[in-house]
């Protein structure tokens, strides 16, 4: 019995640890990430980082630009949104809401708010339904007119390595945000502007 | 016996079955069982709350986007099917761990990583569920997504007409009829006849302005289907019977030790026909279709040189392992030669839920609601599906994506009361 137990024993025990230390991965570990100090890029792909650079530089862009009759009044913008042209699901919504912010916060323009016409219009029907007093009531048109249209375009292009014998796979990827500015009542565009980024990834083809 | 060799042969053997062991995954089983009877939701419950082993892991998202699309929750599919495409970028390399241990055992033991043809239908699946919920946009870029698919596995791929004109459909919906063109060109030249989408492919050209496009097209429509007088348009994305699984072929190389590969058995299946018909009459209409297993069999065909490559170097592992150990008269030697020959299987996961036939029913419709029956016939069978209650704007396309026929699951009620009701005629 004794015999038994020693000669299999050892093997046993050397099988159970090789085994549980294959099948223990790496701790999980999670930490902060201020994004106003930080340029964190994992992949090629767009993320929080190139959404802070383009509305920094279209911001910027817009404020110190003197068009649009800026001297004499604040512009009335209503905003359209950004197309998603690229090959990845990108709320662009973000970057036009965070470039809105942006210009309020600085007030040198005006905004209109378009997805809140139809709960502002609920509102005042009910306002008007009698369960409001007159007074309460807000007066009726008094809404403001936008000047101009705040709209644009997210495009990609992106390349692969071809296909050959090599140890990471390469992968470029270049963005352009198009943004522009449209005077409602003549269709000029009355200001443009656009950022592009550029980068590479590699991506290790052999792993453990 | 040296204590050190037997130390060894009892460590490999240990790793040959705790390889094999997490090899198949039961959940994944229970799954597609409760959806081929009938029970979606209880397959996604089973999706959700069991564990499947992490190397089936996208066997198990992709049936949960395609079990959770047939049952109408189609933002539930899309998350299923981002969470698949998100785990294929990360398992997209070459695992020296798990190769190393698939030497010695199967390809089993390996993360499955999808057929060509499989990381491919993630797209149509997630076009088929943005259309259906209206978001054009998200439809284009999966379209996009698609396309990079195809510029690395296109000559594979190429046949798959229903996802070609899916793709050209998704850049026409988000107002890219430029890229939309350019798609429904590339299909027309490379099957050079009407697939069901020259109709549109017309439509769209005259619309560009590309009127020598736009002739070329004309002359190809094998349909009376026709949307002018400011007609909206049906679009039924039709699912029928299910994908045949793959199956392990064998060549025995000496009497104990043979190489299992994966193949798609060879059944002949005839295409689908149908016919729409409204207020008993005939509705012209226009239909793409692809037939899956000939995709996924040429993207099969297409890893066959890698899948070669590998039961070569398998097979000479195991051999030059099995002469080692047959020198050696302790026991083990027997054991071992005896589960590597067990342990030779051909890895024939697939995703088993995707149906035998695709189609995109395009029939065109006046303005209103309508009630729709289409006779579908697939195989010896008829089966009579009324899609009922069918909102048609002018100019407008409306969607609509049901799954019958021979092997398919059986219609589910929610759906089936709102759009349609499957009756299977002996």
């Amino acid at each position: 019995m004794k015999l038994l137990s020693t000669s299999f024993t050892r093997p046993l025990k050397v099988a159970i640890i090789t085994a549980a230390a294959l099948a223990t991965g790496c701790a999980a570990t999670t930490k902060s990430i201020d994004p106003n100090e930080e340029t964190v890029h994992y992949d090629a792909n767009y993320d929080f980082s190139d959404k802070k650079e383009i509305v920094a530089k279209l911001t910027d862009s817009l404020l110190n630009t003197t068009l649009m009759g800026r001297e004499t009044a604040k512009p009335i913008i209503v905003t359209y949104g950004i197309a998603n042209e690229t090959a990845e699901h990108i709320n662009t919504g973000g970057i036009s809401d965070d470039i809105r912010l942006a210009l309020i916060q600085a007030g040198e323009y005006r905004f209109v708010n378009r997805k809140q016409r139809d709960n502002a219009l609920s509102e005042a029907d009910f306002q008007y339904a009698g369960f409001v007093p007159p007074e309460q009531r807000i007066v009726e048109g008094q809404q403001l007119g936008a000047n101009y249209i705040l709209a644009g375009t997210l495009r990609s292009i992106e390349k692969n390595q071809p296909r050959q014998w090599r140890l990471n796979k390469r992968k470029l990827v270049y963005y352009s945000l198009n943004l522009e500015m449209t005077n409602i009542q003549t269709g000029e565009v009355s200001w443009a502007d656009a950022v592009e980024i550029a980068r590479e990834s590699k991506q290790p083809i052999i792993g453990w | 016996m040296h204590r050190a060799v037997k130390c060894r042969h009892a460590y490999l053997l240990c790793m040959m079955i705790l390889l094999q062991s997490c090899a198949s995954s039961g959940s994944l089983y229970d799954a597609r069982s409760q959806f081929y009877s009938g029970q979606p939701q209880a397959a996604l419950d089973t999706l959700n709350n069991e564990k499947v082993s992490s190397r089936n892991q996208l066997l198990a998202y992709l049936d949960h986007g395609l079990i959770a699309h047939t049952a109408g929750n189609y933002q539930e599919s899309i998350d299923a099917f981002k969470s698949a495409r998100e785990l294929l970028n990360r398992i997209d390399f070459i695992g020296v761990r798990e190769q190393g241990a698939s030497l010695i055992t199967n390809d089993w033991v390996i993360s499955y990583k999808g057929e060509y043809s499989e990381r491919l239908w993630i797209h149509t699946f997630q076009m088929m569920n943005f259309l259906l919920l209206n978001q054009y946009e998200s439809a284009a870029v999966e379209a996009r997504q698609a396309l990079q698919v195809y510029a690395e596995h296109g000559d594979t791929l190429k046949n798959d007409w229903y996802t070609r004109a899916l793709m050209a459909m998704s850049f026409e919906q988000a107002g890219k009829t430029d890229s939309a063109h350019i798609e429904y060109k590339k299909l027309i030249n490379d099957s050079g006849r009407d697939t069901g989408i020259a109709r549109r492919a017309w439509q769209n050209a005259r619309r560009l302005g590309r009127e020598q496009d736009a002739t070329k097209f004309k002359n190809l429509i094998s349909t009376s289907a026709s949307v002018g007088d400011n007609k909206g348009e049906l679009v039924l994305f039709l699912q029928t019977g299910s994908i045949p699984r793959k199956i392990a072929g064998e060549i025995y190389v000496d009497p104990e030790l043979f190489a299992s590969f994966p193949v798609y058995p060879d059944i002949p299946r005839p295409d689908i026909q149908f016919t729409a018909v409204k207020n008993g009459e005939t509705v012209a209409a226009d239909m793409v279709t692809t037939q899956l297993v000939d995709i996924s069999r040429s993207a099969l065909a297409a890893r066959g040189k890698k899948i070669a490559l590998k039961q070569a170097l398998r097979i000479a592992a195991k051999k030059e392992l099995a002469r080692a150990l047959e020198k050696r008269a302790d026991g083990f030697g027997g054991l071992i030669t005896a589960a590597m020959l067990i342990t030779e299987q051909a890895d024939t996961r697939s995703w088993e839920t995707l149906p035998a036939h695709i189609s995109m029913v395009q029939i065109p419709l006046h303005e209103g609601t309508h009630n729709i029956t289409l006779q579908v016939l697939d195989g010896s069978r008829v089966f009579n599906v009324t899609v009922s209650n069918i909102d048609i704007g002018a100019n407008k396309v409306t969607y609509r994506s049901l799954r019958l026929g021979s092997g398919a699951p059986r219609l589910i009620s929610s759906v089936a009361s709102e759009t349609s009701k499957a009756l299977p005629t002996p």
